[in-house]
């Protein structure tokens, strides 16, 4: 007879944890919503560019993995990919429904070591990102962000995307050179320097 | 300010200069805030509630099941599907090796392995193939 002891559960797999979700267990549902939301606003803010919905996007995708839970096939697919693809379906629609995208607004640095000049200089330089981000095709977007900015490797990308490898890299190669592009002309508020 | 990035000779970012761009967007982590993982967390509960009061799939029946036994029996129950759902032992391979290692311990401790079979501490090979049955348990696992 087996027994889980009791501090393990943080330890535990999103698939096990799921499952035990499944079964009725509340720690397992806090400790998913704790690994897994700051993971889903981060990327939906990356697809989307606003806070407010990026968050309902997240609390939505989070909802339909709770849901989904009972019937989960262990082993078919990875949880996370599984809601990057929710993620970005979510996002897809939102952004269909919207005819242009509004940034949100440059929030104030967070007090930290760094300098105020340097918070500033690195907001900006998410910000601009971001701006640059945002005006990529769609899917050029999602595979960037994915690979570049969660870290994620292109047959997993391939797999939330639903296309090959070889789409996934084109579909990078041709985001990175947009990006490039598109951030030549904010090279002063970047601190970029000529060669 | 410089950040020490380089334009190309075409006057393009360069791909280290992009490379520091995703760092700085892999660094803005905007953690969510309590009230979104409250709404999370409240969205969990109420589904939960509905996982006791729907009509049951052979999963959710175990679970009902376990509900009603003592909370210690519960979390065996609990545990027990899940090994049997995850195909076992073999199907520990996902979890990081030292996390199966710990948590295997963990379990020995909890079932008072260690008494039964004369282990206090695993601190030495004798005591470890001692293990017997359990033994081969770890070796499987690739931790003997």
């Amino acid at each position: 007879m087996m027994q889980m002891p009791l501090d393990e559960t943080e330890t535990l797999g999103d698939e096990a944890l799921l499952l035990l979700f499944a079964r009725g267990d509340a720690r397992a549902a806090e400790v998913l919503t704790l690994r897994l939301v700051p993971v889903l606003l981060a990327h939906s803010y990356r697809l989307l560019g606003d806070r407010a919905e990026a968050e309902d996007v997240a609390q939505e995708a989070m909802m339909k993995l709770w849901r989904v839970a009972p019937d989960w096939r262990q082993g078919e697919a990875k949880v996370t990919t599984w809601l990057y693809r929710v993620v970005a379906n979510a996002c897809t629609d939102r952004l269909r429904k919207r005819r242009s995208v509004a940034l949100e607004a440059v929030a104030e640095p967070e007090d930290g070591a760094a300098s105020v000049e340097a918070q500033l200089q690195e907001r900006a330089r998410v910000e601009a990102l971001q701006e640059a981000l945002n005006a990529l095709p769609e899917r050029q977007r999602q595979a960037v962000v994915l690979r570049h900015i969660e870290g994620l490797a292109n047959p997993e990308i391939a797999a939330i995307m639903d296309v090959k490898i070889e789409a996934v890299e084109s579909l990078t190669a041709r985001g990175k050179r947009a990006l490039k592009a598109a951030l030549e002309g904010r090279k002063d508020e970047l601190g970029y320097e000529d060669d | 300010m410089n950040w020490g990035m380089k334009m190309t000779e075409q006057n393009h970012l360069s791909d280290a200069g992009l490379d520091a761009l995703f760092e700085a967007a892999k660094r803005d982590a905007m953690p969510p805030d309590t009230a979104l993982l409250a709404r999370v967390m409240a969205d969990a509960r109420q589904v939960q509630a509905g996982f006791e009061a729907a009509p049951m799939t052979s999963m959710t029946m175990t679970a009902a099941a376990a509900a009603h036994q003592p909370k210690v029996r519960s979390r065996v129950a609990l545990f027990e599907g899940l090994f049997d759902m995850i195909g076992g032992w073999g199907g520990l391979g996902g979890l990081a090796t030292a996390s199966a290692f710990g948590l295997w311990l963990g379990m020995s401790q909890s079932l008072g392995l260690g008494d039964g079979l004369g282990l206090s501490d695993f601190g030495t090979a004798a005591n470890l193939e001692s293990l017997g049955a359990e033994y081969d348990y770890l070796a499987g696992l690739g931790e003997v």
